[in-house]
């Protein structure tokens, strides 16, 4: 998906911004989030410089750079945890999106076994719903919802499912083969969903920016004799946390941009 | 009632966090990290009062290992927490949805039951399900599940049960809609239970109090020359300690405060 046709619309201000940095092109996101950070460092350090008594600022290094260190340890235990979580979402997504392809697949064999009239009907179901799936819920999940279309398709699956009342012995054992396959389906929906669920996602942002910003901002009060030893330090500390912080930002939208898991699996189940 | 949470009753009145997480999103931020910063900021000042610069100066040279020290053993602990919590919030927000998904799924089952049978089972679903957003949400703040909701879970399990199915076809739906309890018990017991290691949680709060505390109180005997300095790195660390704390506070809540799951599913299950 391109970045210009992902709806931003619905979304609170932190989660448009997320997004619309997690669906750019990796070059540009990165290059905007870094590039921010370093201007801003650059500016900081400059009027810092231009503005503060020099000597007055050598002085803070002692006391500043023990309190620097602290606030180093808390921020990096918040980045752990917005990376660990996101590692876990995005790794959850990709899972259950692969368990929910191949039971829906294995449904769809087993299904195709039984001798019902209904037969077809469920197994065209299961392949509507798959093509919602890839064309309208892989972009909802870029907004941490459901698609409504994609809840419709699977419930008209069911209520198909339901429906096919087998009348002979065989058909009965088939169908109770494919009620585990039609239910792991579903909890594996729910997974994938309950994945990109955007929670407090906004406050743990609100929190994360704040610390980010406290992290560059902490360094400007640093005294040094030389003013280029002094930038280039800073530029780098910034680099390296906005780095991170846009890791965690790809790993946090799961279906967004050019680390996107991709819907192959449920392509896979409509070729075959 | 444990050990830690008597001690926080005795100190801080009837349940002073209970409390807490039931206020406005603003006034737990502004307890939290406003509280925070004016005993961080006081204590400095009361430091520089009683204790001249060059103390304070000559304290840095050798607090700061020891603040490092700290700080790692802090950083164990808040990383620790963050996590738990992260994962407690997560998990609760997944064993909702697998309940109104598998009840969802049950509800489909009973078609082949008798309409008089389909009727007191949707009756008895609704019922369950509003009694879980009406009086179960509130009691599992502290980790409990309401009688009614028992007693409710219990009525509408005997119905589903009640239809004896008497060809092919009704066992088969039968044997999805078992699928489907299976589904429903599984995550009603996962909820319930998401909140059990209720007193471990307030061990852990106590542990965290303390260190934070610990970390404040340390900052006040460092020392410059400038006091505004001083305050404002001071008010920089504070902050960033102490939006984490509100974060974790939140997070390790997720059935209470504004932050918190809402039961709207189950509302809507109800209608």
């Amino acid at each position: 998906m391109t970045p210009a046709s992902v709806p931003l619309n619905g979304l609170d201000p932190v989660a448009t911004i997320l997004l619309w940095l997690a669906v750019q092109p990796v070059g540009v996101g990165a290059g905007l989030l870094i590039g921010g950070g370093v201007l801003i460092t650059v500016a900081g350090i400059t009027a810092l410089t231009l503005l503060a008594d020099r000597a007055t600022l050598i002085e803070n290094n002692l006391v500043g750079g023990a309190k620097f260190a602290f606030l180093a340890q808390v921020f990096a235990a918040l980045l752990a945890f917005v990376l660990v979580d996101g590692g876990i979402r995005y790794t959850n997504a990709r899972g259950s999106l692969q368990s929910e392809a191949s039971a829906l697949r294995l449904l769809d064999e087993t299904v195709s076994e039984l001798g019902l009239s209904a037969r077809e009907d469920i197994r065209a179901a299961i392949r509507a719903y798959a093509d919602t799936v890839i064309r309208s819920e892989f972009i909802s999940m870029q907004q941490g919802r459901e698609s409504p279309t994609a809840a419709v398709a699977i419930n008209h699956l069911i209520d198909l499912y339901v429906a096919a009342a087998p009348a002979t012995n065989r058909d009965a054992m088939i169908k109770l083969q494919a009620d585990s396959f039609l239910t792991r389906a579903l909890s594996a929906r729910a997974d994938r969903i309950n994945a990109v669920r955007p929670g407090l996602k906004t406050l743990i942002w609100v929190i994360v920016a704040f610390n980010t910003g406290l992290a560059i901002t902490f360094s400007w009060f640093f005294g040094n004799p030389s003013y280029i030893g002094q930038l280039s330090m800073s530029v780098l500390l910034t680099t390296a946390i906005m780095t991170v912080v846009y890791t965690a930002i790809l790993l946090n939208h799961p279906f967004s941009g050019d680390l996107a898991i991709s819907p192959q699996p449920f392509h896979f189940l409509l070729g075959h | 009632m444990s050990q830690p949470e008597a001690l926080l009753k005795d100190i801080f009145g009837q349940g002073y966090f209970q409390w807490l997480i039931h206020q406005p999103m603003e006034l737990i931020l502004l307890m939290i990290v406003g509280g925070g910063l004016v005993f961080i900021v006081g204590g400095v000042l009361l430091a520089n009062n009683y204790m001249t610069a060059e103390e304070l100066i000559s304290n840095t040279l050798v607090g700061t290992f020891k603040f490092m020290f700290l700080a790692q053993i802090f950083t164990g602990v808040i990383a620790f927490i963050m996590v738990e919590a992260g994962n407690r919030y997560a998990n609760a927000e997944a064993y909702v949805d697998a309940e109104v998904r598998g009840l969802q799924l049950l509800t489909k089952t009973v078609s082949r039951m008798p309409l008089e049978n389909q009727t007191r089972f949707h009756d008895a679903m609704k019922e369950y399900a509003k009694s879980v957003a009406e009086t179960e949400w509130p009691m599992m703040v502290t980790g409990d599940d309401s009688p009614v909701s028992r007693a409710a879970f219990r009525r509408m399990l005997g119905v589903y049960f009640s239809f004896n199915p008497t060809d092919t076809a009704d066992r088969s739906v039968v044997a999805l809609g078992n699928l489907a309890v299976a589904m429903v018990v599984e995550a009603r017991t996962n909820r319930l239970n998401n909140n059990v290691s209720k007193e471990f949680s307030d061990f852990i709060w106590v542990s965290l109090l303390g260190l934070v505390i610990i970390t404040a109180m340390f900052n006040w005997f460092f020392g410059t020359r400038s006091l505004l300095s001083q305050v404002v790195m001071g008010i920089s660390l504070g902050a960033s300690i102490l939006t984490c704390i509100f974060l974790v506070f939140l997070l390790s809540n997720p059935f209470a405060g504004d932050a918190a799951i809402r039961p709207t599913p189950f509302l809507e299950l109800a209608e």
